[in-house]
């Protein structure tokens, strides 16, 4: 699939939204990448596993206890031979504020 | 405030599985022999084109129809552009028409500056859900299917990037005698097992 940043303005990006809640997102580190020739051009992509990093912060006011985080990611993935439509995935990422 | 018991900070780290190359797919190799008289009607549609004028399928009838669903932001469509555009202009006096039905859920506002890009010679349409079910779903881009001049499927349709050689062929038999018995198979048909379940 696509980078979050991709070479061509045609390209969908990759990107992981998440919903405003008792936690403030820092920052969102997505992989590189890596380049792969598909006809004339070369293209940045991601293939086999890879890891989204998102750093949090909690807000003076947040609440102690257990919460859910929830976001949705934005991807479209193709192989050597087709893509597939665009689709978004729902994430959720149980944690604990003390 | 502290978030799991020790930094005011949480480091999310999310693993994701992508689409390898092929690693999902399978290849089948589809029996496509279809005599004239098993080919089976081109659902018809009434698709708007880039000047907003109406395109209508049936109104192709007597040309042998090339179309095309592909997205911008389909790689291995772009790479068979170039031949339709070279189809179209070989072709178009002795009865080709191939017609683009773009996917991009941006419309126009993706489509126009990509067909102004690479100067498309030919029809563009904007397809919907509608006319990708009417066409078995297209789940997967490219998806082209060849119609003769007669209205109807001359042969399964081409699943992902196909051979410029294998097109060629079919459309010159479809264009040099509509009665023509196609033979022939399709080696990149494949089906999809999803990795995700995408909700939109």
């Amino acid at each position: 699939m696509n980078t979050n940043q991709p070479r061509s303005e045609f390209l969908v990006p990759l990107r992981l939204v998440w919903e405003s809640g008792p936690l403030s997102v820092s920052s969102i580190e997505y992989p590189p990448g890596e380049e792969l020739q598909v006809g004339p051009d070369k293209l940045l992509v991601l293939t086999g596993a890879f890891i989204i990093r998102t750093e949090f912060k909690a807000a003076q006011s947040a609440l102690p206890g257990n919460t859910l985080l929830k976001g949705k990611l934005r991807y479209q993935a193709c192989n050597e031979q087709m893509c597939f439509r665009p689709a978004t995935v729902d994430i959720s990422l149980p944690v604990t504020i003390q | 405030m502290r978030i799991l018991c020790s930094s005011s900070f949480l480091l999310a780290t999310l693993l994701f599985s992508s689409c390898g190359p092929s690693s999902d797919m399978k290849s089948m190799l589809v029996p496509a022999k279809q005599s004239h008289t098993d080919r089976k009607p081109a659902p018809n549609f009434e698709l708007k084109d880039a000047e907003g004028k109406s395109l209508k399928l049936s109104d192709l009838r007597g040309k042998v129809v090339l179309l095309n669903f592909w997205a911008t932001w389909c790689q291995p469509c772009a790479m068979e552009i170039p031949w339709f555009i070279e189809f179209q202009q070989q072709y178009k006096a002795r009865g080709l028409e191939v017609v683009g039905v773009s996917m991009d859920e941006d419309g126009w506002t993706a489509v126009k500056p990509y067909i102004a890009r690479h100067n498309i010679n030919y029809r563009m349409v904007l397809g919907n859900d509608s006319v990708s079910q009417l066409y078995g779903g297209v789940d997967s881009l490219p998806t082209t299917f060849l119609i003769d001049r007669e209205g109807r499927l001359a042969a399964p349709p081409y699943v992902g990037l196909a051979g410029k050689n294998e097109y060629l062929h079919e459309i010159q038999t479809l264009l040099t005698d509509p009665q023509s018995t196609t033979a022939f198979f399709s080696p990149r048909l494949f089906r999809q097992s999803p990795v995700a379940s995408p909700n939109s």
